[in-house]
């Protein structure tokens, strides 16, 4: 029995602790979906983009969700959010911020820059298990997207 | 306005002297009229004396050649001696009576013309009559019988009779005529008296008006200017034309009142003035020296205006600042002191120097003079609290200019202000650069903390994450103790990402501009009591909000937050077995309206009613929830609306939180309507 090719979850982090914790808590949720992390906007750009590394990506690969941290060298998650949204082949696709900050202005400026959720790190590894089973969940079953075809 | 007459031309002197030979000459022409009259009169009566004794001389002479007649007739009839005693007494009187009639009339020709032959007759019948007594001595008697028979006698004396009527006619003619004259001369005298008195009359009416229009009358005016500008009002022109003392007097006056005008003037300005000059503008201590060297030169109308400061440690003078054209040129440029001595010594003996006329001393060399082309120079020092630190220069150079001791004066008030000035500027800015470099310094440091406390959550994050991670994947593995020792790693973790947060919120208050609203406390309390509900619920506290709370004007979001932890801080320190009872009132006190928390909780010694509000000074127990920052983010938000916080509080019977705030009326200038807001 062949399953429809589930759309993978980009995870953009530049810390690697983050980077494994997140990977570990998407396994824990027992969430089928790959999931691809990436150090930075600008490597995340690419995969997008199918570009550099992921010159060799399928088309069709284009990511169910884009788990985003605001704090990364390189290119930020802001810079990001501003190459992104604006690309309409992209546009639709849903971005959650998942970051340590707390502070309104970033969250406020990352919904100004049409970012689709914001969720601060908990702090705690079930919390995120929970968080990332929801971001799923929702992001991936229930919120719809156009099938770009 | 009259036209100057000839007489205006003459001095005040003068016209007296004019004034008062109106009245003296007349006086003196009727004088001599009088006198003249007077001995005229007394003329006629000696003529009258004079003719008189002419009269008696006459017919003295006329009754002895009678005499001599008859004495000799008797003589020649009786032949006796004694007959010839009046004939020789005639004999001997009628030379000094003929003498005495010459003598009258020694200045008339014709009549001393008259008296010679009346005198030969007299003589010549003498000497017959002689002739004849000697004839009848001798016994000859015919020939005077001839003589008496012939009336030769009679005849001769009918001749003098006649000559001596004759000239005495003329004289009583003479009498008569110089008599008539006199008279005429009395009348003429007479009317001439009436006319020059009321000549005197009317001369002295003229001469009063003279004197009213030339002396009292410009008096008065120049009396009523005087007055006029003594009461402060001024006078454009004093209305006295003439061109004597007073007239000068009159524009002296008109230049003393504009001078003095000018000075008033000048010092009404001199305030504003020196306002103007001391107000530090973005333009900092060169603007103020610009505007110094401007006003300076303005208000003592001189072209060229220095502000010369002395540098200390170079024994040199830098241009500070210069007028006009000349402050691209001069600015910041050097001269040196033997170049400009003037100003040295202005600066070293602390006096005002003038020299009206630069070019008279060729010999020194003046840099003003010399580069500036400075016709005259006032240097004035410029003082502060150590001594002359520079000199303001006026040096005027299209003409000469002689500095009156007025604009000296000026100058050095003007100094006076310009120092003070001077020396404000550079404290402002030594003050604005060290104030600057704190502030940077500061900001470097805040953002180095923040940029810090942000690195230091991830990892206290992460801390807890793994700890939570070994608890769930080694659970049954680890023994009760190491399982507990990971959950305090993870609680810590946890405190620490919290706290840390809560130091970054700190921080960030007042850094991000936020909108301020109209916000309804009661709303906002609401929602903190919402917040809440779990921490009341567990404590059976009750929270109460007053009826009324002004509208505040502030950011939502602080006064929630201002609320909020003051609230949890009510819930947090209450006694054992008393539950909370928290209330959000306002008071008014003096002239402030005042909100406040208050509750019944443990109290805070009066010794911490200060200490509460610093980051992490929590006081009392350690169980208590908290980060230990909820008061100093209170206290921080409440000052960014310049607003106050304090606290009230009996320990065991509890505590009250005051705050101000801006309210929502003060800011829009008008009250609001008071609202009614449940709690």
């Amino acid at each position: 029995m062949v399953e429809p090719r589930r759309k993978p979850i980009l995870v953009v982090e530049d810390d690697p602790l983050d980077r494994e914790m997140i990977e570990l808590a998407f396994k824990r949720a027992a969430i089928q979906s790959p999931v691809v992390t990436v150090s930075d906007g600008q490597a995340a750009l690419d995969y997008l983009q199918a570009e550099g590394l992921f010159r060799e990506r399928q088309p069709e690969d284009l990511p169910a969700v884009i788990v985003l941290d605001l704090a990364m060298p390189r290119m930020d998650g802001f810079e990001f959010l501003r190459r992104v949204k604006p690309t309409p082949a992209l546009a639709a696709i849903p971005v959650v911020v998942l970051t340590t900050s707390e502070f309104d202005q970033d969250l406020s400026q990352s919904y100004a820059l049409r970012a689709n959720s914001c969720i601060t790190k908990p702090g705690d590894f079930e919390r995120l298990v929970e968080i990332v089973r929801a971001v799923h969940e929702y992001w991936c079953e229930i919120n719809k997207v156009p099938q770009g075809k | 306005m009259r036209a100057p007459l000839p007489f205006s031309r003459l001095s005040v002197h003068r016209k007296l002297i004019l004034i008062l030979a109106f009245i003296v000459l007349p006086v003196v022409g009727m004088m001599v009229l009088y006198l003249n009259t007077l001995r005229q009169s007394l003329a006629v009566q000696g003529e009258v004396d004079r003719l008189f004794e002419i009269q008696v001389q006459a017919e003295a002479i006329l009754s002895m050649v009678l005499e001599v007649q008859d004495g000799f007739r008797g003589f020649v009839l009786v032949r006796k001696e004694k007959f010839l005693e009046p004939f020789n007494k005639a004999e001997a009187a009628f030379d000094p009576a003929i003498a005495r009639l010459k003598q009258m009339v020694r200045d008339d020709p014709e009549q001393l013309q008259r008296l010679t032959p009346i005198e030969a007759r007299l003589h010549a019948l003498l000497e017959k009559k002689k002739r004849l007594i000697d004839a009848i001595r001798l016994g000859e008697l015919k020939a005077a019988r001839e003589h008496i028979e012939s009336g030769e006698g009679q005849n001769a004396l009918n001749t003098i009779r006649e000559d001596l009527r004759v000239f005495e006619s003329i004289e009583k003619q003479r009498l008569s005529e110089r008599r008539a004259r006199a008279e005429r001369l009395a009348s003429v005298t007479q009317y001439g008296l009436v006319g020059v008195v009321i000549g005197i009359l009317f001369l002295w009416w003229l001469a009063s008006r003279l004197l009213a229009r030339t002396i009292t009358g410009p008096l008065a005016t120049l009396t009523a200017a005087a007055q006029e500008f003594g009461s402060g009002r001024p006078i454009a022109r004093i209305p006295v034309f003439s061109m004597d003392e007073l007239g000068r007097l009159a524009r002296t006056m008109e230049e003393m009142q504009e001078r003095i005008s000018r000075h008033i003037s000048q010092i009404e300005a001199f305030q504003a003035i020196g306002q103007d000059i001391s107000t530090i503008g973005p333009d900092g201590l060169e603007g103020v020296l610009k505007r110094i060297v401007e006003t300076a030169g303005n208000m003592l109308r001189v072209d060229l205006c220095l502000v010369l400061l002395w540098d200390e440690t170079i024994g040199c003078w830098k241009v500070g600042a210069a007028s006009g054209h000349w402050h691209d040129l001069l600015y910041r440029s050097v001269l040196i002191r033997e170049e400009t001595p003037i100003s040295f010594k202005a600066l070293t003996t602390g006096h005002p120097q003038v020299v009206d006329d630069l070019e008279a001393r060729p010999e020194v060399v003046l840099q003003i003079r010399d580069r500036l082309g400075g016709k005259s120079l006032l240097t004035v020092p410029l003082r502060g609290p150590k001594g002359a630190f520079g000199v303001l220069a006026l040096a005027p150079t299209r003409e000469k200019r002689v500095f009156t001791d007025w604009d000296v004066r000026l100058s050095q008030q003007f100094a006076v202000q310009a120092a003070i000035a001077i020396l404000n500027a550079r404290l402002y800015e030594a003050a604005q650069q060290r104030g600057e470099g704190l502030q940077n310094r500061l900001e470097e440091l805040e953002r180095y903390a923040t940029n810090m406390a942000h690195d230091l959550k991830g990892p206290a994050r992460r801390m807890a994450e793994l700890a939570s991670l070994l608890r769930i994947d080694y659970k049954g593995r680890l023994d009760e103790r190491a399982d507990r020792y990971l959950g305090w790693i993870r609680e810590t973790g946890q405190q620490l990402m919290n706290r840390i947060e809560e130091v970054l919120k700190l921080a960030r208050i007042g850094t991000v501009p936020e909108v301020v609203e109209a916000v309804a406390p009661a709303d906002v309390a609401r929602d903190v009591i919402k917040g809440c509900e779990g921490l009341i619920e567990q404590q059976g506290a009750r929270v109460r909000v007053a009826d009324w709370l002004p509208k505040l004007a502030c950011n939502r979001v602080h006064l929630f937050q201002v609320l909020d932890n003051l609230v949890r801080n009510a819930l947090h320190f209450s006694v054992d077995g008393r539950p909370p009872d928290v209330e959000i009132g306002v008071v008014k006190q003096t002239n402030e309206t005042v909100l406040f928390v208050r509750d019944n909780g443990i109290g805070i010694p009066s010794s911490d009613w200060e200490r509460i509000f610093e980051p992490f000074e929590r006081l009392g127990h350690k169980d208590v929830q908290g980060t230990g920052i909820g008061l100093a983010i209170v206290k921080k938000i409440i000052e960014l609306y310049q607003g106050r916080v304090w606290v009230e509080s009996e320990p065991g019977e509890g505590t009250t939180f005051f705050f101000t705030l801006p309210l929502y009326g003060d800011l829009a200038g008008v009250p609001v309507r008071q609202e009614k807001a449940g709690s």
